[in-house]
């Protein structure tokens, strides 16, 4: 099989997992809603305002998202007792590949359920450039959780460090993805596909020392 | 087969030809923070020939078939592996949610193996449909046998096999061992001192015991 193949055997098997656990799903639908909500709550009626508060909103959700999917990949496969099973099988560069697009799917799903969300509950403006933003912003942000996973291996309280580390690390992908959906200006389409072309190229240097137990 | 040991002669070791090498660790050693978990050790295995390691609570048996099946990388020294090093403690090999059939065919379709005989020949098949998480431990003890078969590595390392297996799973233990010897993979075994003494008929069936002691490797025979 080759590492092309690998990876997307590693990514359908991720994806399978999740269809059965709905692990992840359990909680991005109320969180998605609840962020919703509030903000539209806490914002007031002024249809202007909401609309510049949606985007922030469907993007801080997906970095909340990006943290647990990541934590989540990892550990379980830890704990589980299948982490050193899939670097047996899979190379590194597979491995981490194929985790990666799993993670994305996911976080591309959080974003869409979060910003359709918003546009029912906000008036969130749709754009195609927004769209794109938000699958080429989740491509960025799926290798950076994979590596976030695998970097805080067993320590505790996990999902709060992970959220520490990737405030900085996701906070141009959210930047420019509220701006694309606001502006819909393509040069922010274009800082997304560089941020993920260097969080892939960074990742994949990184993953094969970090996944050593 | 060859080890360095502070005890005994090499007994039923012997020299390995250099073509038939399936695994040679040359001074690997590897250490936790300020604790060393593996002293400098050098072990040459032949293709097809298997290895009872024995030893108490934390010796350093897990750290060394992690080193060996290269889950782990030594602090130090060489390790040369001929193909696929697979590290499997008892139970490992399958998610929560998967079904025992699925996580086997998962492994054996990375690599191009056969899972139903996988399945069969470790005895999964009357749980095969059941969820990895709703089998007891000793049925998820069968579930790592039959991924070891699925995948049948060129150097495997099982890490407590007989944990939770009854008398009937002991004997499947020994076939599938055996099967594998068979097509030239190379085991490694490891047990706790109570699980190896309770094993004695492990040492007749492999070709060397070893003894971790304090993260020491000694031959015992």
């Amino acid at each position: 099989m080759s590492p092309a193949a690998t990876a997307g055997y590693v990514a359908r098997r991720e994806l399978r997992i999740e269809a059965k656990s709905r692990e992840a799903t359990s909680w991005i639908v109320p969180v998605a809603a609840a962020v919703v909500l509030l903000v539209g709550l806490g914002a007031g009626p002024e249809p202007s305002l909401l609309q510049r508060l949606a985007p922030t909103a469907v993007w801080l959700v997906t970095l909340l998202a990006t943290a647990l999917v990541g934590v989540s990949t990892i550990r379980a496969e830890r704990e589980e007792g299948c982490w050193t099973l899939l670097r047996s099988l899979a190379s590194s560069g597979a491995l981490m590949a194929g985790k990666a697009m799993g993670v994305w799917v996911q976080l591309a799903a959080a974003w869409l359920v979060t910003a359709a969300a918003a546009a029912l509950a906000l008036g969130m403006a749709w754009s195609l450039p927004a769209v794109a933003g938000g699958l080429v912003g989740t491509l960025g942000l799926a290798p950076v959780a994979v590596l976030v996973g695998v970097a805080i291996g067993d320590v505790t309280r996990r999902v709060g460090l992970a959220l520490v580390l990737l405030l900085p690390l996701g906070m141009p992908v959210v930047l420019a993805g509220v701006e694309l959906v606001g502006q819909g200006e393509l040069r922010w389409l274009m800082l997304l596909t560089g941020y993920a072309a260097l969080t892939w190229t960074v990742t994949w240097v990184v993953f094969p020392p970090l996944s050593e137990e | 087969m060859n080890s360095d040991g502070d005890e005994g002669s090499p007994g039923k070791l012997s020299a390995v030809a250099d073509d038939d090498v399936a695994l040679e660790l040359d001074g690997c050693w590897k250490r936790f923070g300020s604790k060393v978990a593996l002293e400098p050790t050098n072990l040459r295995m032949a293709t097809g020939t298997a290895v009872l390691i024995s030893g108490g609570n934390g010796a350093g048996k897990t750290t060394l078939l992690q080193v060996v099946a290269g889950s782990m990388r030594p602090s130090g020294g060489r390790r040369l592996l001929r193909g696929r090093g697979l590290y499997l403690a008892s139970g490992d090999g399958g998610r929560a949610v998967q079904t025992v059939g699925e996580a086997v065919e998962w492994a054996a379709g990375i690599v191009g193996g056969a899972a139903q005989e996988a399945i069969d020949m470790a005895g999964c098949k009357s749980f095969a449909e059941a969820n990895v998480a709703d089998v007891s431990r000793g049925q998820r003890a069968r579930l790592s046998l039959a991924v070891a078969v699925a995948v049948a590595p060129a150097v495997l390392c099982l890490d407590e096999p007989a944990a939770h297996l009854d008398e009937e799973g002991d004997a499947t233990l020994s076939d599938v061992v055996d099967g594998l010897r068979a097509r030239d993979v190379t085991v490694l075994i490891a047990a706790a001192g109570g699980a190896a003494r309770a094993s004695q008929g492990w040492r007749q069936r492999v070709d060397a015991s070893l003894r971790m002691v304090e993260g020491s490797l000694e031959v015992v025979g």
